[in-house]
């Protein structure tokens, strides 16, 4: 019986999210929630008054909770805390609401609208409001210190503990800060996590008939010219006087366009892969990282794998003194990575890039390749004992779904990683 | 040539500079930028575009017609072609026509060069492919032929011992018996110009499972140009200005 309502309690959490006031909450190992006032810790014991029900002060082992917010917004991860108690504690509240999404991004503003299916979250430094869909939210914490968790707790563990240093640091930064803050985005250049398009969801008509099976052929070029001039218009005209663009025909160009999936669709689909590679390599950082505990990198694993469009999904790792490359399946290249433990693991990649069109194939899916290089660097005890320089080839499928919506059949279109081709360059 | 490669620094330089700001969490790296990445990126350039992503933009430009003979020359692997008189003619040629690759309409073939285990030893052959357009719009690879300096099986050659004589007929092809069941030596009962199918042989071999790929051990392609050259693309991977997929032969065709 005892086990019964626990399950049913861990479905209502997985279910529903869990919004919470600003208080402490202890979130038990199990998932289950307690509302309260956290009065010590210690390695041991967690000593709170519970919100409701008694008054008594009550005790709980360390080793039966997973994390515990604070009123102010900030959290400790439990059994082993790599922060400090007291510090957490006595932190300030954070200047601005801020959502995590599931891809390990923060993005800031002033929550608008929130509700279980979708997020508004309005950006000052954009001045726009962008829509995250509550499948793709963890958790939303505004400033006044409330937390609305959208993922079971287990769930949403992995990423708390990827994500502590910059929620820390957001608590510390100052109120009144002049310098223009762009919502972060872990390891994702902030003009992409401002876009709309990194968090929400595309949906575009049925390209079945599409005269056009290639995407982002030469009449792409107007749209991507003014995409740098949204950008900065000043560097923008510093481009096109040092190359001498085509300017009078990029108007052309875009109206020449006859295909459904218009030049804009193909530009957020290329972003939406983009943003899942870096979703991919945040999730590398996690899995090999030493400081992430073990559920947590499985965890990070089961997240990361949801980025393909299945497991059979093959990564290929050939290595430079070597002849034969090693092809893995994802699930276990990513498990095989779990074992590499460093103290700090840094990801950059290069400036320059690139994607391919995007075409067609036999089953209505569209098909590209990104080619993109990769420094990863393993540290321990301040030193780097591991560096290598990548090219990786990763291969982006935009994958159709009909659905019915409101009795009408329309196609859904979602950007999943493929088969990764990894190649040792230095 | 390196006015052509200030140019192209020139336009990453100044991306840099807009985005480099807002993002640690990248690095520049000239060789790499410089590189042919796939060969798509090689269509674009052939096409006088030079299209990349910079942090996370994808940026697409179209360059003017004044740089193509220069964009063409870099895609031009100088250390694998040096006859300069023919790479001139190749690229005034292609850049006073106005010609342009497009993928899955030109006559691009790749030829993939296989390691696979044939019965527990290993056979090389290549594969050749082609795109081929369905009628729906899509399109995909498909291999059309093979080619191996040494197939594991016996080529048929004419042995004058062995054929069914001329009057056999008379008696229902008898000796059909005696050569297929009995000594098993068949060669000599087929015409003069045949040839065995590899193709065939090999698809068959895999659908008994009898054959599996080891590794691909190279790749390259093939593009048939103007129908005067037949151009090849292969990979370099090299620590120089150019690297990546580029062209490694051009050959003059015949013409008819």
């Amino acid at each position: 019986m005892k086990n019964s309502l626990k399950i049913i309690a861990i479905s209502l959490l997985v279910s529903f999210s869990i919004r919470v006031e600003a208080q402490d909450v202890i979130y038990k190992s199990d998932g289950i929630p307690i509302e309260c006032t956290v009065e010590s810790i210690d390695s041991n014991t967690i000593e709170y008054l519970p919100t409701k029900k008694s008054s008594k002060s009550q005790s709980l082992k360390t080793i039966q909770a997973s994390f515990i917010f604070f009123e102010n917004g900030q959290y400790i991860l439990l059994p082993e805390s790599k922060v400090n108690y007291e510090e957490i504690r006595s932190s300030k509240k954070l200047n601005k609401d801020i959502i995590i999404t599931r891809y390990a991004e923060i993005l800031e503003g002033k929550i608008e609208n929130i509700s279980k299916s979708e997020v508004e979250i309005f950006i000052s430094e954009t001045n726009s409001t962008l829509k995250v869909k509550g499948e793709e939210v963890l958790l939303a914490i505004y400033s006044s210190g409330k937390h609305i968790l959208y993922k079971n707790p287990t769930e949403v563990k992995a990423i708390l503990e990827y994500m502590q240093p910059k929620i820390i640091a957001l608590g510390k930064t100052p109120v009144n800060s002049t310098e223009p803050q762009a919502p972060v985005a872990s390891g994702r250049p902030s003009n992409l996590a401002s876009a709309p398009s990194t968090t929400t969801v595309q949906t575009v008509s049925n390209p079945s008939s599409n005269n056009g099976t290639e995407l982002g052929g030469s009449n792409q070029v107007s749209t991507e010219g003014s995409r740098i001039e949204n950008s900065n218009s000043s560097n923008s005209n510093q481009i096109d006087s040092n190359v001498n663009l085509q300017k009078e025909s990029n108007p052309q160009i875009l109206n020449e366009s006859e295909d459904e999936f218009t030049d804009i669709d193909f530009a957020e689909f290329s972003d939406k892969a983009l943003q899942k590679i870096e979703d991919f390599t945040n999730f590398l950082a996690i899995i090999s990282s030493k400081e992430t505990y073990p559920e947590s990198a499985n965890q990070a694993i089961d997240l990361a794998v949801e980025l393909f469009v299945n497991e059979d999904v093959q990564v290929e790792v050939s290595t430079t003194g070597y002849s034969q490359s090693v092809k893995r399946k994802i699930r276990d290249y990513l498990t095989r990575l779990k074992l590499l433990k460093y103290d700090k693991v840094e990801i950059k990649w290069a400036e320059i890039n690139y994607v391919s069109n995007f075409r067609k194939a036999p089953d209505g899916n569209y098909y590209g390749t990104l080619t993109v290089m990769q420094t990863f660097r393993g540290y321990k005890d301040n030193q780097v004992v591991y560096s290598d320089v990548t090219q990786k080839d990763v291969e982006v499928v935009i994958k159709g779904m009909e659905k019915s919506m409101q009795g009408q059949k329309e196609m859904v279109w979602d950007v999943l990683l493929s088969d990764i081709g990894v190649v040792d360059t230095k | 040539m390196k006015t052509f490669y200030v140019l192209v620094i020139l336009i990453q330089l100044s991306i840099v500079d807009v985005y480099s700001q807002a993002l640690e969490n990248s690095f520049y790296d000239e060789t790499w930028s410089l590189k042919v990445k796939q060969i798509d990126d090689f269509v674009d350039r052939f096409n006088n575009e030079l299209n990349f992503i910079s942090n996370g933009n994808i940026i697409k430009n179209k360059l003017p017609p004044e740089t193509r003979s220069k964009l063409l020359s870099s895609l031009i692997y100088s250390e694998n072609v040096k006859n300069t008189e023919l790479v001139n003619e190749f690229v005034n040629l292609v850049d006073a026509k106005g010609y342009y690759l497009k993928f899955g309409d030109d006559d691009i073939k790749c030829i993939l060069s296989l390691a696979s285990i044939y019965y527990e030893k290993q056979f090389n052959f290549n594969f050749h492919l082609k795109i081929e357009k369905l009628n729906d719009g899509s399109m995909k690879w498909v291999i059309v032929d093979v080619n191996s300096t040494s197939y594991p099986w016996n080529t048929i050659a004419q042995n004058p011992q062995k054929f069914i004589n001329p009057s056999n007929h008379n008696l229902r092809f008898s000796n059909l018996f005696r050569i297929i069941n009995g000594e098993n030596d068949i060669q000599g009962i087929f015409e003069e110009s045949f040839e065995l199918d590899n193709l065939s042989i090999i698809i068959h071999e895999i659908m008994r499972g009898n054959m599996a790929i080891k590794s691909i051990t190279d790749v390259n392609y093939s593009f048939k140009i103007l129908d005067k050259y037949k151009v090849l693309v292969s990979y370099f991977d090299t620590s120089g200005k150019q690297s990546g997929w580029l062209i490694s032969n051009i050959e003059k065709l015949e013409s008819r």
